[in-house]
């Protein structure tokens, strides 16, 4: 064993008097790639912050890098040391070309040509094996693509040890394979990669080993082969999590359908039909860029459809403005939390009853403060959501529970038709059961659900009937009964 | 924990405007009278009645600066249909009060339809409502000697109370419950803290900040009515320098310029220090020069304090640092 690249020993923080991490002991070493694993709220964030000098961990704790012992780890210290962090979207760009956001601020010399950040740029991203043109603007990239500058942007500033959190939460498969390529190319070079994930089969792909933690704790660290899927669950969650699948249920012959008819927005999708039948979990996916969010926000209201109705129960409803789709009971779950989702800088309640204030008022229209209370306490029970408070703000919670707040609001407005978008980006392992459970449960109690997912074995598991869509077009409806991942993954590349 | 925070903030205000209270006491024998007192109160209702709809305007995310220019125009109108052409008190102010709520519309349409920048959209109506104001008046200074119209500004209840303390504190009780308590309210601020957030969870933005301009447009309308009682005048440009007070005020009293954080009552606070030090400068023979100097600063260092206490989210906190490090 090589002496380790980074170690931390007795890391605790709390916040106000939280704690959140608990004498947290593990060291990696350059070339390995480690997988922080836990449960939403676990610490795994915070433990990054800590790395990267944005938090400072409460006295009596010691990181070593490189066998040296860091006494005040700062953001341009640990950056100065070669840990790089990669935010989605946070550190780059967007107006400025894609050789300028991986070259600027690491430049040997003070005047810099255009040309010698395209050349260096590209002397980069193809020892990463990555093709992307340097002259285009970063914005004009996709996501993923846009993560790869961002990795590319580390390597040319010689980073030694490159975390990355939730790093595939918004890929597409195809991007994912990049991603892992580049990954290990970096291992190769002898970089260390910390990889925080929930996506377990990700995590048995490219790690080699795993730490796993635990409300705070650090419950074990131990090379890939002496774990399985279901030990790593087990030591996560802290007990024995079954599985249940889901499949069998009763689609209910009663005639009230949510329907959606000829749909079309150029050049979004067009002529999208479809009926989602009482007691029935109805699945949409395709590739990124299929056009599944802009067909869900034009049923919501955010962006009209050219052309085509919705009906509910038998009745046409119109719908031009979300205020209207939830008055009808059409709620919507986005896909994009951080800009579509989450009300940052206001408190936990107030982004729970957002979407219903008239429930939580009294006879004078007046909100409240008791009604909202009670509704956010109701939820936070029902979905175990962990938080400092109701009166936090909302970024004080970890991205999972941050999820499962939205997903009380939805559940807070009362819908009659609930659209979820990826709702499970980000949730753990049990939490994403418990999310499939109670989409389950609402869809038996006569809420159409309408699921959009890229992950096709929830789409499998939770849905009655899947519609494909390829580049806009409806490319197949198929029962899940009777169809396999590979089935519906040729479908949405190939039709 | 944020509710502690708040209360304990508007404390430190409270107790700051105590402080300055018995600091000026001292220092002039004048600032402690009742007559003193008493004026300082009804400078207060001017300025409050524009922060009050600066402040409404800044929780949407968007600031007013058109509020002092439509304020004189109101005064001007007063004038003009009370003191030129002889109306009757009642329809006068009744027309004045309508015709500013058509200004109001005219704001709130740039923002909310136009989705022109708020700042840019009410510098240029500031521009527009003082010119409107100048033609109608012609450039001059307005009369208003009606008796009758004094009320509102010079007149004193049981001889002691300024009557216009009597419309201010009801005024500032509804504002205060309507931003605070209503749906309507909540939804501003949701509008102010992200709008596109605020339109995925159903909320009518472009309704709500109509709603906001219409606000403070009423708002305007109460701050010329008083004013153009206690001047006996109307003129075009009176109040537009008051802009920069009610922004200093409102963002004393806690209101963040980014939208979706602070309270009528932080703000009312705010405007009771700004005119406490105003007056007591005044009382002090600091001239007015110095005090524009003074109320600038002020600004710009409640400003620089609100940032260094990092009062961002951690979000933002952390790109600052990760982008400042890289540029
Ligand atoms: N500024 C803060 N104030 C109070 N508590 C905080 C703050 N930031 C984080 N926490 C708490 O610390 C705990 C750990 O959060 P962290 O973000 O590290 O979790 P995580 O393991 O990354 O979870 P997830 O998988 O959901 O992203 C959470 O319970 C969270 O509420
Ligand atoms: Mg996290």
């Amino acid at each position: 064993m090589s002496t380790p690249l980074l170690e931390l020993k007795n890391i605790s923080k709390s916040y106000s008097s939280v704690r959140v991490l608990n004498n947290i002991n593990f060291s990696v070493v350059p070339g390995e790639v480690r997988a922080l694993v836990g449960e939403n709220g676990a610490g795994k964030s915070t433990t990054v912050k800590i790395i990267a000098g944005v938090e400072q961990p409460d006295s009596g704790g010691e990181i070593y890098y490189n066998g040296e012992l860091i006494h005040k780890m700062t953001v341009k210290h640990s950056l100065e040391l070669g840990v790089s962090v990669i935010y989605q979207d946070l550190s780059l760009f967007p107006n400025l070309s894609v050789a300028e956001n991986i070259v600027k601020g690491s430049e040997k010399k003070f005047f810099v040509g255009l040309n010698t950040y395209k050349k260096q740029a590209s002397a980069v991203l193809e020892s990463l094996g990555v093709d992307i043109d340097t002259s285009l603007l970063l914005s004009e990239l996709s996501i993923g693509k846009q993560q790869l500058v961002a990795i590319a942007r580390a390597m040319y500033s010689e980073a030694k040890l490159i975390i990355m959190d939730e790093p595939t939460s918004t890929l597409s498969s195809t991007e994912v394979e990049l991603l892992f390529d580049v990954i290990a190319r970096l291992k190769e070079s002898g970089v260390c990669i910390i990889y925080i994930s929930h996506k377990l089969d990700e995590i048995f792909t490219v790690a080699d080993s795993i730490t796993v933690l635990r409300d705070g704790e650090h419950i074990e660290t131990g090379a890939i082969d002496t774990f399985d899927q279901e030990k790593l669950i087990k030591l996560m969650v802290g007990r024995e999590l079954r599985f249940v699948p889901f499949h069998g249920t009763d689609i209910g012959g009663s005639g009230t359908t949510f329907s959606v008819n000829n749909f079309t927005l150029e050049p979004y999708f067009r002529n999208i039909s479809f009926d989602v039948r009482e007691r029935e979990v109805f699945g949409i996916t395709g590739l990124v860029g299929a056009g599944r969010s802009e067909l869900a926000q034009s049923i919501f209201g955010i962006r009209k459809a050219s052309s085509g109705e919705i009906f509910l129960g038998g009745e046409k409803i119109s719908i031009s403005h979300t205020n209207d789709a939830i008055q009808a009971g059409v709620c919507y779950l986005p896909e994009d939390r951080r800009t579509q989702g989450l009300l940052m800088g206001q408190t936990v309640t107030r982004n729970t009853t957002s979407a219903n204030l008239r429930g939580v008022s009294n006879k004078a229209s007046l909100i409240s403060g008791q009604k909202e209370k009670k509704v956010v306490e109701e939820y936070i029970e029902r979905l175990a959501i962990k938080l400092p408070s109701i009166e936090s703000h909302i970024e004080r919670l970890s991205g999972g529970n941050q999820q499962k707040v939205l997903i009380s609001r939805w559940l807070n407005a009362g819908p009659r038709v609930l659209i979820v978008d990826e709702p499970t980006t980000g949730v753990d392992v049990g939490t994403k059961q418990e999310i499939h459970r109670l989409l389950r449960e609402l869809a038996n109690n006569g809420v159409f659900i309408v699921l959009i997912s890229s992950d096709l074995l929830e789409v499998l598991a939770v849905s009655d009937r899947v519609l494909v869509m390829r580049n806009g077009n409806a490319a197949d409806l198929v029962e899940t009964k009777s169809a396999s991942q590979e089935s519906i993954m040729e479908k949405s590349l190939l039709g | 924990m944020p509710r502690l925070n708040k209360k304990i903030e508007n404390l430190g205000l409270i107790l700051l405007f105590v402080v300055l209270f018995i600091f000026f006491a001292f220092s002039s024998k004048h600032f402690a009278s009742l007559t003193n007192i008493m004026s300082l109160f009804a400078q207060m209702v001017e300025l409050g009645f524009l922060t009050l709809g600066m402040a409404v305007s800044m929780l949407s995310g968007g600031m007013d600066l058109s509020i002092g220019a439509l304020g004189s125009l109101g005064t001007v109108l007063l004038a003009v249909f009370i003191g030129q052409k002889g109306w009757p008190l009642l329809p006068a102010i009744l027309l004045v009060f309508l015709l500013m709520l058509l200004a109001g519309l005219l704001n709130g349409f740039l923002v909310a339809y136009l989705k022109i920048q708020s700042m840019l959209a009410t510098l240029g109506t500031q521009s527009l409502f003082t010119g409107i104001g100048l033609v109608i008046s012609k450039g001059i200074t307005v009369r208003v000697p009606e008796e009758s119209m004094r009320i509102f500004g010079r007149h004193l209840v049981f001889g002691v109370i300024p009557f216009q303390i009597l419309l201010f504190i009801p005024v500032v009780i509804a504002v205060g419950i309507y931003i605070s308590r209503s749906i309507s309210g909540r939804q501003i601020y949701l509008v102010g803290c992200n709008e596109e957030a605020a339109r995925f969870t159903g909320i009518n933005v472009k309704r709500t900040l109509m709603k906001v301009y219409l606000l403070s447009a009423a708002m305007a309308f109460f701050a010329a009515l008083v004013f153009s009682s206690r001047i006996s005048s109307g003129r075009a440009d009176v109040l537009n320098s008051k802009v920069l007070e009610t922004v200093t005020a409102a963002v004393f009293g806690g209101v963040s310029t980014l939208g979706g954080v602070g309270t009528i009552g932080g703000a009312v606070l705010g405007v009771a220090i700004i005119t406490i030090v105003s007056n007591g400068l005044d009382m002090m023979n600091v001239s007015q020069f110095l005090q524009q100097v003074i109320v600038g600063s002020l600004l710009l260092i409640t400003l620089a304090l609100r940032n260094l206490k990092g009062k961002t989210s951690p979000f933002v906190a952390l790109r600052n640092k990760v982008c400042r490090r890289i540029q």
